[in-house]
């Protein structure tokens, strides 16, 4: 990690909740309104834990992209606080986007994207 | 280039808090409030968090006064905070200007026992530098 401050770039954590979880056909689905200021770069996924056997999937609506090949185990793609999951690259999200996130089952998860805002 | 080293004038720190609620009478929703303040001679930059919660399941919300939240809702806090030994570092240095408050706000559904949170934030502060330095 480079220590240093880049005065353009904001820390921020988007966080599906549990309870804003709806059940679809296949699992359980949320999505989330990324700001409209700035686009937004996803570094890391976390949660506090994910029950093994879930699949997981990840979708950017505004540039329709799935983040995963289908049937992703969760706990390959998702790690905690101390052991977060990082992408080999910020993933670039448009101010504005909507996202979702599926999982194929489960009864309590909090998912949390953690990456910066960025201004022009 | 502001790096965070000694050159520069940072020198390492850790805020810390820890939020209580004692057990209810009954199951209910509680929420407990704390707050850091940052000296009005420095400024702080944020680097990783560590901390614990019981239950497990509290959620968090960190905010600034001066730039607003940084979480769009209360987080889990085992999803944003490591341990001593493996620290949650954030994806980029956050400033806080000095004399900014941090708002601190836990919040969990209590059964039979108490909320308790314990919360650090590790970084580096320095002196306001003079108008026209980094």
């Amino acid at each position: 990690m480079a220590l240093v401050i880049s005065g353009k770039r904001r820390y921020y954590v988007y966080s599906f909740l549990s309870e804003t979880f709806l059940t679809v056909p296949g699992g359980l689905q949320s999505e989330l309104d990324i700001d409209t200021a700035a686009p937004f770069f996803i570094t890391s996924l976390t949660a506090r834990d994910v029950s093994s056997g879930l699949f997981f999937q990840l979708t950017d609506l505004g540039q329709k992209r799935d983040f995963f090949l289908n049937n992703t185990p969760a706990e390959t793609v998702i790690g905690t606080g101390s052991r977060p999951f990082f992408f080999s690259e910020p993933h670039r999200i448009a101010a504005g986007s909507r996202m979702r996130a599926f999982l194929s089952g489960g009864v309590s998860f909090d998912i949390c994207l953690n990456g910066y805002h960025e201004r022009a | 280039m502001n790096a965070l080293n000694p050159a520069y004038g940072w020198t390492p720190i850790v805020y810390s808090a820890v939020l209580f609620a004692p057990t209810p009478a009954a199951a209910e929703f509680t929420t407990v409030n704390g707050i850091i303040r940052i000296p009005e001679s420095e400024e702080f930059a944020w680097t990783h968090t560590t901390g614990s919660s019981s239950p497990a399941s509290t959620r968090v919300l960190i905010s600034d006064s001066v730039n607003g939240r940084m979480f769009n809702t209360p987080v889990i806090l085992g999803a944003v905070a490591g341990s001593g030994q493996l620290p949650h570092y954030l994806p980029e240095v956050y400033v806080f200007p000095r004399g900014s408050i941090i708002d601190l706000t836990a919040s969990a559904t209590l059964n039979d026992g108490s909320l308790s949170v314990s919360l650090a934030l590790h970084g580096f502060s320095r002196r306001a530098q003079p108008w026209g330095r980094v």
